[in-house]
């Protein structure tokens, strides 16, 4: 050992941490701080921002942009941003602009999904007809056959992310997906037909809202997912009326009103729109999506293809005469979907869903406590362009290039899906995730499980509310460990059969003189290379000194006295110090944030 | 109350953090002293709550449910003209011409013994019908508050005065992410698969410096993040030794194999090992039956034979000396509640909508059992909220305040539960009588004069 000896860093080690300790009861009193006075209506949301420095690192700019609108940098991606332009604000933009209008070309994707031939491993469902899903998988009488759109759902949602040129629109996918849950796993039409369900929800992705809107109410796999393929009347089934009205358009954050008298009670919004909805709105929806399912050979005389039905006989107008009222919507029913549509219409292009869809998509890009001016100021955009076809992409736009992105970080905790994808990119893993695998162990559904163990397994949130998109929820041991249990696996499995990637390779183009292979060096390429910038000298410190210690040799020590840095076996002593060595740059606290 | 409270919630972090640098290697069942704050142990409470959380909102009446005779059988029939109801013939009795669903036939020996309590018709004190809106309501403790970033049982921990200075587990949840109720408070140790709750790699991948390193790294800063990684790397050391090898439950115990059934024979596991644990949480999903409910042989019968069966087990295997003169089941109260009850009346769908006033179970040692507690008003129409709901009758916080104070110890009761007090606006739609504290005498513990302002913090830290 030379320079430092370990004593000596852990001894400063522990001043550090002490003066941390300390000044943190000051500084973290902010995040803490967040109830909010219930008297004071006006302040639903903290109104300043967490500005860039309050979190534990601050990684450049292109490094934040990558990670808060994606899943994170692969290599060339910096510099690929950073030539784009000859200044931040206009880097910004222009890679804004491409990530706004992707094309259907996604070479990095489709050779890996054209690159699969063994018999069980190729994504074969993901592009069957609708139909195809229905009468091939969801109808199978063999269980895995009706679960495998959902196997390979979730496996492209991992190639995707890991390798789309298109990482804003991943996020977005991700994001929209959450917001019109469905639980895969939860029957056979939602894992069966679910591929389908993929292609509805992004159709309109960066196109209007209503058409959006309009796609999910269609779908057979929502229909069953929230019970409306059952909603008949005279009792009415009132979940899907209701998660529509509180999930995916007004929200019940600002607009449920609960049981009161809602032309009483409920007022004006500043649009001059009834101002939100109560009990009444719900069951009055409930009544009008009677009748509103599945052509799922339910009764004897129908088809059997999981199209979209709307069942004139269960609808409501058979049996009343009253008129539906929902909000600001007289209907007097022609006893067809038009009763339903014009409700979606006027929800969509309500004042209150603009304000429910800019705060969520504030908070899923910019941070958890992001500021009410740009919640009020993307609502706007929202509304203003609600009869727009490109209604959404301008709403990411407005988001994307605000100050306030481009001045936060760290104000949300990565999830586990997040965190590995991070990792994967990151590192360079060279894996397409498959079914069906030569060497007798699954890697793909290795990850899966931990990612299920972290509880972030994709698409496979229970209620219908999609996975929590707030720091706390994330940030327990629990979480952690399963995230980090899924990171180790992925770098004990480098340079195997299935995952490509040669930690000892790897690491040699970046270091390549054997003399300049010190535990200083070669950490710190790797903390540029997986985080894009050094953090605090401390944390560089204690990984120097970790990875010192298991290659037994001093920090600033050739790691050639020790072993043969040059032996890019699976097995050799080199590349086992590099995954644990690279674990830990992976797994530091600054890449659980973004 | 953020301000002081905030500090506070500093201050037993700083315990926790302490007590892990200082610790170092952990040796189960003895307390690292690490810090300087020692309490007298007699002041120091010892009892444990398990809070299970029914998630989709069950359908209480059907699982206590009149039998024939009682006035509201009538009512019952004809609201559940769908058939979603139980049979005379399937109601085991209880008390007062009720009777609960014979798949719950476990809660009737609990309640026989004395180790079950139920209280009637509880809610939120307006009503709220979307899962979203009232679980986190119920579960952070502060209905009517939309953005609370803390859950009830965080608060609870944060400003309990009666806690020693540093604990190794006093918090876990059997579930992967944190539950709301616990939210708020990064030091939760989250045990979803305590058999695999370890990093990958075995000793040639350095898994053990790597543990090491990773809880130094965490251990240096004191972001949510980095409390709750420090608190990860302790934990696993913990759940290691913990869970080595097999479990035979005590007494016989038998636990339902399913997933509840796992939660509670891992909480039992952890109680047992003595290494603090004051709160853990665990929940019990698919209760929100629209369709095809089956009460009998189907989901909703299965779901409350699962519940039923793990927490009698539970109690079984917690019937054991402590050591110090009592059994772990004398410190132990479990309580299952869901978001919401369900509409009096069923759906065509054979399945019933969401509703409001909903039962609270009560079970454990300290439980006054074999009673029903609370206001039924009646399933007659005059008597329900709005023609549609059980007219809740009891602010689930009075439930909430009772387990705080007279199990707990902690009357901190402003701070666990701020804007609860005799002061509150009722809704006159609903049948609560009195806002603020009012015990129905469930458990058997004392009652504390209660502070319904914000914790005096300055005269907390001299007299520690």
């Amino acid at each position: 050992m030379d320079s430092l000896s370990r004593r000596e860093v852990l001894t400063s080690l522990g001043a550090g941490a002490g003066v941390a300790a300390i000044t943190s009861v000051i500084s973290n009193d902010t995040n803490a701080q967040q109830i909010i006075d219930s008297t004071d209506d006006n302040r639903l949301f903290p109104t300043t921002p967490i500005k860039a420095g309050a979190a534990v690192d601050e990684p450049p700019f292109a490094v934040r942009v990558f990670n808060k609108a994606g899943y994170g940098p692969a290599a060339g991606d910096i510099a690929a941003f950073n030539a784009l332009a000859g200044n931040d604000d206009a880097r910004l933009a222009a890679w804004a602009n491409q990530q706004l209008n992707p094309t259907t070309s996604d070479p990095a994707v489709s050779s890996r999904l054209s690159g699969l031939t063994l018999p069980g491993a190729s994504y074969d469902t993901i592009n069957k007809s609708d139909t195809a899903l229905w009468t091939q998988h969801v109808r199978a009488d063999d269980f895995n056959v009706r679960n495998r759109p959902r196997e390979q759902s979730q496996r492209l949602m991992m190639l995707r992310a890991a390798y789309s040129q298109w990482q804003l629109r991943e996020l977005l996918a991700d994001f929209w997906h959450n917001h019109f849950n469905i639980d895969i796993e939860l029957n056979n039409e939602t894992r069966g037909y679910f591929p389908a369900w993929d292609r509805d929800v992004r159709e309109h992705m960066f196109g209007n809202f209503l058409d959006m809107l309009r796609n999910t109410t269609r779908n057979a796999a929502m229909l069953y997912y929230l019970d409306n393929a059952f909603n008949t009347w005279p009792n009415p089934n009132e979940n899907y009326a209701r998660e529509v009205l509180e999930l995916h358009t007004l929200g019940a954050i600002e607009n449920f009103f609960g049981a009161v008298d809602p032309e009483t009670e409920v007022g004006n919004n500043i649009m001059g729109q009834r101002a939100g909805y109560t009990e009444i709105d719900v069951f009055q929806f409930a009544r009008a999506l009677t009748g509103w399912g599945v052509a799922d050979g339910r009764q004897g005389d129908m088809l059997d293809n999981g199209t979209f039905l709307f069942r004139a006989d269960r609808h409501y107008d058979e049996h009343a005469q009253e008129p539906i009222k929902v909000m600001d919507i007289t209907i007097n029913s022609n006893g067809g979907t038009n009763d339903v549509e014009q409700i979606l219409t006027y929800l969509a292009q309500h004042y209150g869903t603009a304000r429910f869809i800019a705060m969520k998509l504030c908070r899923r890009l910019v941070g958890d406590n992001v500021s009410e001016a740009l919640i009020g100021s993307t609502a706007d955009e929202f509304w203003n362009r609600r009869l727009d076809s490109n209604q959404l992409r301008e709403v990411y736009r407005h988001i994307l290039l605000s100050q306030e992105f481009k001045d936060t970080w760290g104000d949300k905790a990565r999830r586990p899906t997040e965190t590995l994808l991070r990792v994967w990119r990151a590192v360079g893993i060279d894996y397409t995730p498959k079914l069906s695998e030569d060497e007798g162990e699954n890697i793909s559904s290795s990850l899966l499980g931990r990612l299920e163990q972290a509880g972030h397994r994709p698409f496979e949130m229970d209620p219908p509310t999609g996975y929590p998109d707030f720091k706390a929820f994330w940030q327990g041991t629990g979480t952690l460990v399963f995230t980090w249990r899924a990171i180790t696996y992925l770098l004990t499995r480098n340079n195997t059969v299935d995952i490509g990637i040669n930690l000892v390779a790897q690491s040699n183009q970046l270091v390549p003189t054997v003399a300049q292979r010190t535990p200083t060096n070669v950490v710190s390429a790797w903390l540029q290379k997986t985080h894009g910038f050094l953090p605090e000298t401390q944390t560089i410190n204690r990984v120097t000194l970790f990875m010192a210690d298991i290659a037994d040799v001093g920090i600033n020590e050739q790691l050639e006295n020790s072993m043969n840095t040059s032996d890019t076996n699976n097995g050799s002593e080199y590349n086992r110090v590099l995954r644990a060595t690279v674990g830990l740059i992976v797994m530091l606290p600054v890449g659980q944030q973004r | 109350m953020s301000t002081n409270t905030t500090k506070f919630n500093q201050q037993r972090r700083n315990f926790l953090r302490n007590s892990a640098i200082a610790s170092g290697a952990i040796g189960i069942g003895a307390l690292p002293c690490g810090v300087s704050f020692a309490m007298a142990s007699d002041s120091i409470n010892k009892n444990i709550f398990v809070y299970i959380f029914l998630r989709g909102g069950p359908d209480w009446l059907s699982i206590i449910a009149p039998k024939n005779g009682h006035p509201d059988r009538g009512f019952y029939e004809n609201l559940r003209s769908n058939g979603v109801l139980v049979p005379d013939a399937n109601l085991l009795p209880l008390t007062g011409g009720w009777g609960i669903n014979d798949r719950g036939a476990a809660f009737k020996d609990l309640f026989d013994n004395g180790d079950l309590a139920v209280i009637r018709a509880t809610g939120l004190p307006f009503v709220n019908r979307s899962h979203f809106e009232a679980e986190r309501f119920i579960e952070l403790g502060t209905p009517g508050e939309r953005f609370t970033t803390d859950g009830w049982l965080a608060r609870h921990f944060q400003s309990a005065i009666n806690l020693p200075g540093s604990m190794q587990v006093p918090l876990m949840t059997a579930e992967s992410n944190v539950s709301f109720s616990l939210l708020g408070e990064p030091s939760v140790l989250a045990l979803g698969s305590p058999g695999s709750f370890d990093l990958e790699g075995g000793g040639s991948n350095f898994e053990e410096e790597l543990e090491v390193a990773l809880g130094e790294v965490y251990a240096q800063g004191n972001s949510d993040v980095e409390v709750a990684g420090a608190q990860a790397i302790e934990s696993l050391q913990i759940v290691e030794q913990v869970f080595a090898g097999d479990y035979v439950p005590d007494n016989g115990a038998v636990y339902p194999d399913d997933d509840i059934g796992d939660e509670l024979l891992n909480i039992a596991r952890l109680i047992k090992a003595n290494v603090g644990l004051r709160l853990a949480q665990a929940d019990k999903g698919g209760w929100d039956t629209h369709g095809n409910q089956g009460n009998l042989t189907g989901q909703f019968g299965g779901r409350v034979q699962d519940i039923a069966e793990a927490v009698k087990a539970l109690l079984l295997d917690l019937d054991v000396p402590t050591g110090e003169g009592d059994s772990w089941k004398d410190r132990t109260v479990v309580m299952l509640q869901g978001e919401f009850g369900r509409r009096v009346f069923d759906n065509a769908d054979q399945g019933t909508d969401h509703g409001s006033g909903a039962d609270i179970l009560i079970a454990g040692g300290p439980v006054n059992g074999g009673q029903l507690y609370g206001n039924f008003l009646g399933l007659d129409p005059a008597s329900l909220f709005q023609n549609a709901d059980v007219k809740t009758s009891t602010d689930f916080r009075n439930v909430f305040a009772e387990v705080m104070v007279r199990h707990l110890g902690n009357a901190e009761l402003g701070t666990i539960l701020p804007g609860f007090n005799i002061d509150m606006e009722l809704d006159p739609q609903l049948a609560i009588e009195v806002g603020g504290y009012n015990p129905l005498g469930f458990i058997n513990g004392v009652d504390l004069p209660i502070n319904t302002g914000p914790q005096d913090v300055i005269s907390r830290i001299s007299f520690e």
